[in-house]
């Protein structure tokens, strides 16, 4: 039977003082009633497609790759995503990325820290390594938009996590339609030169080699945002570009 | 966004009960510059820089202006009053989240008209703020908002918004507010912080903070409506006063073709018409009482099936033709889009919006809206009548989010009407209490009574589930089973159509299967809310292809089908209250062919919800009774 007001709002305001707004689901707000790192219930958790095969070495693609045999010229070493980008994913990041509901930042870094730490295990290098994280920069008529760069969110998070400096390396020139339409043409001749580097954040960078650079991304679908930032760092730098992005 | 505060002073402009500085914020301050340098002929302006986030700036603002002893009264020398100004900004720097960093760089500047003129070089014609004033009135938009409504009127470049919302800013048309506020109620020594959605109403727990790209430091955001766009600290909400009546632009034919009492040519059975006539009645002396602050409320208590949307058209006729606005605010987009076509028939002359998730009318202005309920938080005081259909549904009941949109939507002067089969328990309380004004309308259109729930006692489901392997259980259920056979045999025989209520949806596949097994000659189906092909399966209900169609609480309104006997399984759940048990019950006997539908409440304990629920029909049935309501009187009440 229903237990009576009386108790259930005692039993409520016992419950606001050790649960706080950080131990509902960040997606579907339920109270959670373990610890979770991701800070998700388990039907929300069920359903990330997480990415445990990689069938492409060079994107970590968990199907055969058309694309990086398609591609003349690769500039990036290797690429980790940590999810599918399936329905439930596109719909997760267009909360984050357009509703704006930034609470969900801690889960996308946990998420990418997945993808991250497989690009370790891929590379058998130390963490101290790696020397830079930096990120895909948004043109400015877009981040005034969104008022946030989903990727330098991702990047500095990351860097927070693991201490590594996170440096704006690059600058968006051209103001390119999203990616997310048109065919892989399109997208390819689209991107090209649409980055810079920028020339202030370069005379910082300690060039001594090995130079290692994670460049983090929200979503890799053709490779062609990632591959054309990669152009540009090592045709000015003497480093190695690896992605890490958190959906593929 | 960042915005300029600054002070004029009125010794200079002429406005006599004026005696202090006036503050204002600026999101764009050539307006400014023309407004008091040239229209106002002022001397000079006190500018403060740095621009202040949003937030910051209005909170300064209203507190310097009510303040006039202290700080806005002119002393002998300027300096001083400004650093008494700067103090007291510094003093509470904390409660209007202002940047340690940003305080260190503030100044005052005093601005002379020779200064500023050649930035001057805009002009807003007459036509122009007209158009604006006509798409922002009784309208609250978030920046991106008014940019999209301004926009799609006269489009220059990115900062012509500013310009505008300026304009009618300073003009006094609109008033600027930010989209969060520091709550009003605590006093400003006071350290602890609460702020609170100016646009939602959400409080303290629906805030969140972060890094803000707009106002360059720590800023909050409201959780609750992010759905509906962003609400920031420093992001404005643009709030357009609405002129105080709209008496205009009606055709004269309109006035003369309406008759105060006559409503004849809307086919209104005796019961509707007398309960049309006491919410006019309400609505006609409700103008007459000079009120300030609250608008008033009506409950129209009508019980399942007596027609609520007919009585709505007499009622939104009268007020159209006094040149008000209305809304009509439902819980589902599918009965908004239902409800169009009927009302524009209804009044061909009139201008109909219909707004909801993806409406292409978004912003368009019009004498009559229909909206899905959280349409209702981008209004502002805009309606004098707003209609709220089914008050106790999803999502409006039980929603302060939606309440409080309905509440603004309103004007203060304005009216609300509840329209609902089951009130909720706080509004039955005040009717007790003679509190709120209401009608009841205790039968149906077809003046029947209402058929009332007959008790049948039944083992629980979960017992009845699990006890299919054991022995005992096994001979138990075999005897109690009977009784539900029985009566849906019954059911079937008169050839009518079974609509059983579960309260979980887990019980709905057993239960299917069970009942397919005793009979296999019938179609037998269940629905839930998880169910992918449940928009078909209600579509074959609705044609009686499904014979018996087993369900949760989701088709507890709206579906309706002739000659349906209602099965209430568990019914002794706590998740069937009073309201979803009367709900449930009204699915019985719509029909004019066939009013006497059997209701059966299948549970192991006699609850309070049930018995309640007995009782509110039965009251319903007597009341219909004693005003001779009913088509046979004295016959068909139970």
């Amino acid at each position: 039977m229903k237990e009576p007001a009386l108790i259930k709002n005692h039993i409520q305001f016992l419950r606001s003082l050790f649960l706080t707004n950080e131990t509902k689901c960040v997606i579907c707000s339920m109270n959670l009633k373990t610890y979770s790192a991701l800070r998700l219930c388990k039907t929300c958790t069920d359903v990330i497609p997480w990415i445990n095969k990689t069938i492409c070495p060079k994107c970590g693609r968990f199907e055969v790759c058309y694309d990086c045999v398609r591609r003349s010229a690769v500039y990036f070493v290797y690429n980790r995503s940590a999810v599918e980008y399936n329905d439930t994913m596109r719909e997760w990041l267009a909360l984050y990325k357009y509703r704006g509901n930034e609470r969900m930042l801690n889960l996308f870094i946990e998420m990418i820290d997945y993808a991250y730490q497989m690009l370790l295990t891929k590379l058998e290098i130390q963490v101290n390594h790696v020397g830079y994280l930096t990120y895909v920069p948004l043109s400015e008529q877009r981040l005034q938009e969104r008022g946030f760069n989903q990727a330098e969110q991702f990047a500095r998070g990351l860097g927070r996590k693991y201490k590594i400096p996170v440096i704006s390396l690059l600058d968006r020139t051209k103001h390119t339609e999203k990616q997310s339409v048109g065919s892989w043409s399109e997208r390819f001749s689209n991107i090209q030169g649409a980055f810079t580097l920028n020339k202030m954040v370069v005379q910082r960078v300690n060039k001594k080699p090995p130079l290692n650079i994670i460049i983090i991304d929200d979503v890799y679908t053709t490779g062609s945002t990632l591959n054309e930032c990669a152009r540009v760092i090592t045709s000015f730098l003497p480093a190695k570009v690896y992605g890490v992005t958190w959906a593929r | 966004m960042k915005v300029i505060l600054y002070a004029v002073h009125p010794k200079i402009h002429h406005i006599a009960e004026q005696v202090g500085w006036r503050w204002y914020i600026s999101l764009n301050m050539k307006v400014d510059y023309q407004y008091w340098f040239k229209k106002m002929k002022l001397p000079y302006i006190v500018l403060l820089h740095p621009p202040l986030p949003l937030g910051a700036a209005l909170t300064y603002c209203k507190v310097f202006n009510s303040n006039h002893d202290a700080y806005t009264r002119m002393s002998q020398n300027l300096k001083q009053v400004q650093l008494k100004w700067i103090q007291f900004m510094y003093q509470h720097r904390k409660k209007v989240r202002l940047n340690e960093k940003v305080y260190k760089q503030l100044y005052f500047e005093t601005i002379q008209p020779y200064q500023v003129l050649g930035e001057i070089d805009f002009q807003i014609t007459t036509s122009i703020e007209r158009k604006w004033m006509h798409s922002i009135q009784g309208r609250g938009l978030l920046q991106s908002e008014f940019i999209q409504v301004i926009q799609s009127e006269d489009y220059m470049n990115d900062s012509w918004w500013t310009l505008a919302a300026q304009y009618l800013y300073i003009t006094g048309k609109v008033q600027i507010n930010s989209g969060i506020t520091v709550c009003a109620q605590q006093s400003l020594l006071q350290q602890k912080q609460e702020y609170i959605c100016n646009r939602c109403g959400s409080g303290q727990d629906a805030m969140y903070e972060n890094k803000c790209l707009y106002c360059g430091q720590d800023c909050i955001y409201c959780e609750k409506c992010i759905t509906m766009g962003k609400s920031r600290y420093c992001t404005p909400l643009i709030q357009g006063i609405k002129k105080a009546s709209l008496q205009t632009a009606l055709q004269p034919s309109v006035h003369s073709s309406y008759k105060v009492n006559d409503f004849s040519h809307w086919n209104l059975s005796e019961p509707q018409t007398e309960a049309v006539r006491s919410a006019l009645t309400f609505l006609r002396e409700s103008t007459q009482i000079n009120r300030i602050d609250e608008p008033l409320c009506y409950l129209i208590w009508a019980v399942t099936g007596a027609g609520k949307t007919e009585m709505i058209f007499p009622l939104i006729e009268h007020e159209i033709t006094l040149g008000r606005q209305v809304m009509l605010a439902t819980p589902r987009k599918d009965v908004v889009l239902e409800l169009q076509p009927r009302l524009q028939k209804a009044f061909p002359h009139l201008q109909v919006v219909t707004l909801y998730g993806g409406s292409t009318q978004k912003w368009e202005e019009g004498d009559l809206f229909i909206a899905t309920t959280h349409q209702l938080i981008r209004f502002w005081q805009k309606f004098d009548l707003v209609i709220i259909d089914e008050l106790d549904a999803f999502p409006y009941h039980n929603n302060a989010m939606l309440q409080y949109a309905a509440k603004k939507a309103c004007k203060k002067q304005g009216r609300y009407l509840f329209l609902s089969a089951t009130p909720p328990s706080q509004l039955i309380k005040e009717i007790k209490r003679d509190r709120l004004p209401h009608v009841k309308v205790p039968v149906r259109y077809h003046r029947n009574p209402l058929p009332v729930p007959q008790r049948v006692s039944f083992p629980s489901l979960t017992h009845l589930l699990k006890s299919e392997q054991s022995f005992l259980g096994d001979f138990n259920r075999l005897r109690k089973e009977k009784v539900l056979i029985h009566r849906i045999k019954d059911t079937l025989n008169r050839s009518g159509i079974c609509f059983i209520f579960l309260p979980k949806i887990k019980y709905i596949s057993p239960i299917v299967q069970f009942l397919s097994s005793k009979f296999k000659h019938v179609n037998v189906q269940g629905v839930s809310s998880i169910d992918k092909e449940r928009e078909q399966k209600v579509q074959a209900f609705r044609k009686r292809e499904i014979h018996i169609l087993i369900t949760t609480t989701i088709l507890e309104r709206g579906v309706t089908v002739p000659n349906t006997d209602v099965y209430i399984m568990d019914a002794d759940s706590n998740l069937f209250d009073e309201a979803a048990l009367v709900q449930m019950a009204g699915r019985a006997g719509r029909s004019a062919q066939y009013p006497n539908g059997k209701v059966y409440f299948f549970s192991k304990e006699k609850t309070k919800h049930q018995v309640e629920a007995i009782k509110q029909i039965k009251e319903m049935n007597a009341l219909a009774d004693k005003k001779g309501y009913l088509k046979n009187a004295g016959e068909g009440v139970n």
